[in-house]
């Protein structure tokens, strides 16, 4: 597909490389809830991924992302950054508008 | 970025030859690398650019002592995966990679009726990136797509993403040592979220001095990471595999960074503490390759 003077390669790319991140984190973690999140410094794709974990095992989650973040930036020189956190650091979902 | 590629793509290949000759003096003996583009034996896609840096005598099985071991016409280092893996023996071609002195992986092909290989480096995937998966850009290909641009700009690769004046350097090694003397600080009175943020910084600081100036006025983290663990900032650069793993050591004290302050998860002690142990050996090994006082 030819990017259009509305799509710059450059935006293609980084949504491309935001999918097949997402994809790697639900065969990684399944069960974990991704959400998109405002960048933390300046990273292109941010994401915030929730699961049952804590402490050690956190650690070793983070980890197997951390790798997932390197393969995203060696294969595209997109800035990723996945940000785990314990299940009970979920937001609240917003209340809906009576 | 944009501005990177677009460079990239207009340069003719020809071009390259004084980056890559300047290169391999670090890297080998009397090789005369050309430059080709399209279609390299049999190795390359299209848009890619190699290097043929001549033939090189390939020493399957020998036992390397230190990380790179010395051929009788070039220096190869151990087999490994880049990220600092690396294998006692010399494996064959297709499993080395080769030191290039800019970064860049490479491939090699046996010659028909010697004993002796001809190597080929992969510079860039250039060209077409969107359509197909071509669009390869290795951390360690970024210096070398750096260097494209500087070289346009009348510079050469060390002295532009090298340059800094003595007085910022001053300023920012002064600064990282305040935070690593905060970090500690706050370590000792049990506030370890905040330790570790200081920690991040004070590595973040350290790093900056280490590299230098970024080439387009904006280190973003990852890539200043990226970039230092690379090890092309020393002189002469080191293998890659020497700082990388501090590469996965730094995204854990940036993540303990974003828990304390953006997350308001609390750091623990050991975590606080792994973050100072890193800082310090970060700024030691700055100090020692910039001539730097520390502590």
């Amino acid at each position: 597909m030819e990017a259009t003077q509305f799509v710059r390669p450059s935006h293609q790319t980084v949504a491309i490389a935001a999918i097949e991140l997402v994809e790697k984190l639900h065969c990684l973690v399944p069960s974990a809830v991704v959400k998109p999140s405002e960048p933390y410094e300046d990273e292109d794709i941010c994401l915030t991924i929730y699961g049952p974990w804590e402490g050690e095992e956190l650690t070793q989650i983070r980890h197997h992302i951390y790798e997932l973040e390197f393969e995203v930036y060696d294969r595209y020189g997109v800035e990723a950054m996945v940000k785990a956190l314990p299940l009970s650091y979920l937001p609240a979902p917003a209340s809906l508008p009576r | 970025m944009w501005r990177l590629r677009a460079a990239w793509d207009v340069l003719p290949s020809s071009s390259l030859l004084g980056i890559i000759s300047d290169s391999v003096v670090t890297w080998g003996s009397s090789v005369h690398p050309t430059v080709r583009e399209g279609s390299a034996d049999g190795h390359s896609r299209e848009g890619e650019v190699w290097v043929d840096a001549g033939e090189c005598i390939i020493q399957e099985g020998r036992d390397c002592s230190s990380d790179y071991c010395s051929g009788s016409r070039c220096w190869y280092r151990k087999a490994g995966n880049g990220m600092g893996q690396s294998d006692p023996v010399c494996r064959s071609p297709s499993g080395l990679a080769f030191q290039t002195g800019i970064g860049g992986y490479s491939s090699a092909r046996r010659c028909a009726g010697t004993g002796s290989y001809r190597i080929l480096y992969k510079l860039a995937a250039i060209g077409r990136p969107y359509t197909k998966c071509t669009q390869v850009t290795p951390w360690w290909l970024r210096g070398t797509q750096t260097a494209y641009t500087s070289m346009l700009e009348g510079s050469s690769y060390r002295k532009r993403v090298g340059r800094m004046t003595d007085a910022e350097r001053d300023r920012r090694w002064t600064i990282a040592k305040e935070h690593l003397r905060a970090a500690q600080l706050c370590f000792d009175h049990g506030l370890y979220s905040a330790s570790a943020t200081r920690s991040y910084y004070a590595a973040y600081q350290t790093i900056w001095v280490a590299v230098g100036d970024p080439p387009l006025g904006h280190w973003r983290h990852h890539g200043v990471i990226n970039h230092f663990c690379r090890g092309q900032w020393v002189d002469p650069p080191v293998p890659l595999t020497l700082l990388a793993p501090y590469r996965q050591r730094l995204r854990d004290l940036y993540d303990w960074r974003t828990d304390a302050d953006d997350a308001a998860r609390p750091v623990s002690r050991s975590e606080a503490n792994a973050g100072l142990t890193l800082t310090q050996e970060i700024l030691t090994t700055v100090a020692r390759e910039k001539g730097l006082p520390f502590p």
